[in-house]
């Protein structure tokens, strides 16, 4: 063979390399360290990564989070979401943070294999965490300025991405305070950048818009975080929804026009999602107690005369949530008492995935694996005790744990339902004033 | 019967596009052996292609990163996908079988030849190839294919290893 691989080469065979095995063979020698750990091949493998398991080919990768109830803990799970999904070929991922949250955490979003996790479902706030599962490594992110020390009473929405133009994960974060008769706009906005490792306050224009509380959700589409949200110019005028967006490149907020039908939806029932790399959002007839839903799509991005309502979607027994769609056309769903469910919106009819947990707890987003947090991550494995000494106090420790369970972190399903009904109550008596 | 196989003589002449696939053209490899190849099989490779389309070689492109061994694998690969009867099903089989041969030496020169040449599907299969084989070897092994001498110390080493222990788990014998 040719004595010497050119680097370009080089690069491109590398690039095709699992994680885990590039994390070995930055062992090999310094240059390949150095070059293992450039952010421009981190990049470089990201892409690839992605382009070689193509949405259409039926070769994606998802994750699925859902918590078990056995288990006392958050199961994590990396399938191909194509016809033998689920099959038995799944990666089962190691969770390392069991002890730190309630019962789970709040999925922000999932990006290039990193998953931004936020503490805030029952009741704790401002612990935001990135994880790169496939490398097991995490970055703890700081305490932002907007909290309740230093606002009061309020609520915060996140955005989760990543910035190409600049290679950097970024979060933005909008904290509103609570008035007399609902939130206060325009919120407070902080930008968190991976680079710098800090939250800074946002400087530049920030629309008049609130973001329904704890039900929202975002979804990432080229570079731009979507939320639904709703402008309320004041006791007199009308109140709209409409799609807020922030741009992770150019940090700049936007706006975008929904379908009139949904334009004066009570915006608790509306969630912004993903279909097919197009932005949609999904119509719930109601929170909590939900049976039916509609999907509507925004066929050309941007155009806001371009929605369409996609599928109308009825479930025996009660929906759950809607949680993503498959090559197939079918929906990923969950129903009440079954756990995920694959729907296949022209014949109505659902298949059980026997994949099972609580019934609020469940997150399907797309998954590549990629060497991000490599440079900025700490490790993040699950607790191994390293001498016979933490062995023996871990064990008392386990034992004492497993007696408050109970007492310390409550029935994770009475626990579930009851955050999710009374913030529908709550809500819903604060943003009937507004909208009716 | 169909007349657009003759000129307006009434004189029989090849069909454009078969014209050109039956066209030879001399490829030369950096130890000067000469290869002939039909133009539509040579097009596969889009480098070859832009040589052809700018008509500097005069119907002989010398290919001075390639060796004689490498350009003779590379040029059996173009035949069969330039094959007008053969199916994808038997591309495929023709190149699973077409690789699976191949030691790492020779799948890196054909790689870098893929690469120069710039022929996509065959330098993607080959990387693939050598990827498959490569990552649940051990750092020592890849050291000796790739003739890579360490320059870590053994407590830097012993460093790197001790942050991520878990990637050594699951790791294949050095034997092929």
């Amino acid at each position: 063979m040719s004595d010497y691989l050119p680097q370009e080469v080089l690069l491109k065979i590398l690039a095709r390399l699992p994680p885990a095995s590039l994390i070995k063979f930055r062992c090999v020698s310094k240059s390949w360290n150095l070059l293992i750990s450039s952010p421009f091949f981190i990049s470089m493998q990201i892409e690839q990564a992605i382009l070689s398991k193509p949405v259409d080919a039926g070769t994606e990768q998802i994750i699925v989070r859902r918590y078990s109830k056995a288990q006392n803990s958050e199961v994590y799970s990396v399938h191909i979401n194509n016809e033998e999904f689920p099959d038995d070929k799944n990666i089962k991922i190691e969770y390392p943070f069991p002890d730190s949250t309630r019962f789970y955490y709040r999925i922000v979003g999932s990006c290039n294999g990193v998953l931004c996790l936020s503490d805030d479902l029952f009741g704790q706030a401002d612990s935001t965490l990135l994880w790169n599962p496939v490398i097991k490594r995490k970055v703890t992110l700081p305490v932002p300025q907007a909290t309740f020390d230093t606002m009061g009473p309020y609520m915060f929405v996140l955005g989760f991405g990543f910035d190409v133009e600049n290679n950097d994960y970024k979060l933005v974060r909008m904290a509103y305070v609570q008035g007399d008769y609902g939130y206060l706009v325009p919120p407070k906005v902080e930008v968190y950048a991976l680079s710098i490792g800090n939250w800074r306050e946002f400087s530049g224009e920030v629309p008049v818009n609130c973001v329904v509380e704890y039900f929202w959700s975002e979804v990432l589409i080229s570079g731009k975080v979507h939320w639904v949200a709703y402008r309320n110019m004041g006791m007199q005028e009308k109140v709209e929804n409409l799609i807020m967006v922030f741009n992770l490149s150019s940090e700049v907020f936007d706006e975008m026009q929904l379908p009139s039908a949904l334009e004066n939806e009570l915006p608790i029932n509306l969630n912004a999602a993903v279909l097919a790399q197009s932005l949609a959002v999904v119509q719930y007839d109601e929170r909590v107690w939900s049976k039916s839903c509609c999907i509507w799509v925004m066929e050309n991005y941007g155009d806001g005369e371009s929605w369409s309502k996609q599928y109308n979607i009825e479930v025996d027994g009660g929906l759950g949530m809607i949680l993503g769609f498959r090559a197939n056309g079918d929906v990923l769903l969950t129903a009440r008492n079954r756990g995920l469910v694959s729907y296949n919106p022209v014949t109505g009819q659902g298949r059980d995935l026997g994949i099972s947990g609580t019934k609020d707890s469940f997150y399907v987003g797309t998954y590549v694996e990629s060497l991000s947090l490599l440079v900025e991550g700490k490790e993040a494995r699950e607790r191994i005790p390293s001498d016979t000494e933490s062995q023996s106090e871990s064990e008392s420790e386990c034992e004492s744990s497993v007696e408050d369970d109970e007492d310390r972190y409550g029935d994770v399903e009475k626990s579930e339902f009851w955050m999710q009904s009374s913030m529908c109550q709550y809500l819903t008596v604060l943003l009937k004033r507004t909208f009716m | 019967m169909a007349p657009k196989n003759k000129n307006p003589n009434g004189e029989n002449v090849v069909p454009e596009v078969q014209q050109k696939k039956t066209q030879a053209l001399i490829l030369k490899s950096s130890d000067g052996e000469e290869f002939s190849i039909s133009k539509s099989a040579a097009g596969l490779s889009v480098a070859i292609k832009n040589m052809m389309e700018d008509d500097c070689a005069g119907g002989v492109i010398p290919l001075p990163l390639v060796d004689g061994g490498t350009l003779a694998r590379v040029i059996t690969y173009l035949n069969k996908h330039a094959e007008d009867g053969a199916s994808d099903e038997d591309k495929r089989k023709f190149d699973e079988e077409f690789l699976s041969g191949m030691e790492v030496d020779v799948l890196c020169d054909v790689a870098l030849a893929g690469n120069y040449l710039d022929i996509r599907g065959l330098f993607h299969d080959v990387c693939q190839r050598i990827v498959n084989g490569m990552k649940n070897k051990s750092v020592e092994w890849v050291r000796k294919t790739f003739r890579i001498e360490s320059d870590f110390t053994a407590e830097e080493e012993e460093q790197i290893k001790k942050e991520y222990a878990w990637a050594w788990e699951g790791v294949d014998s050095d034997a092929d």
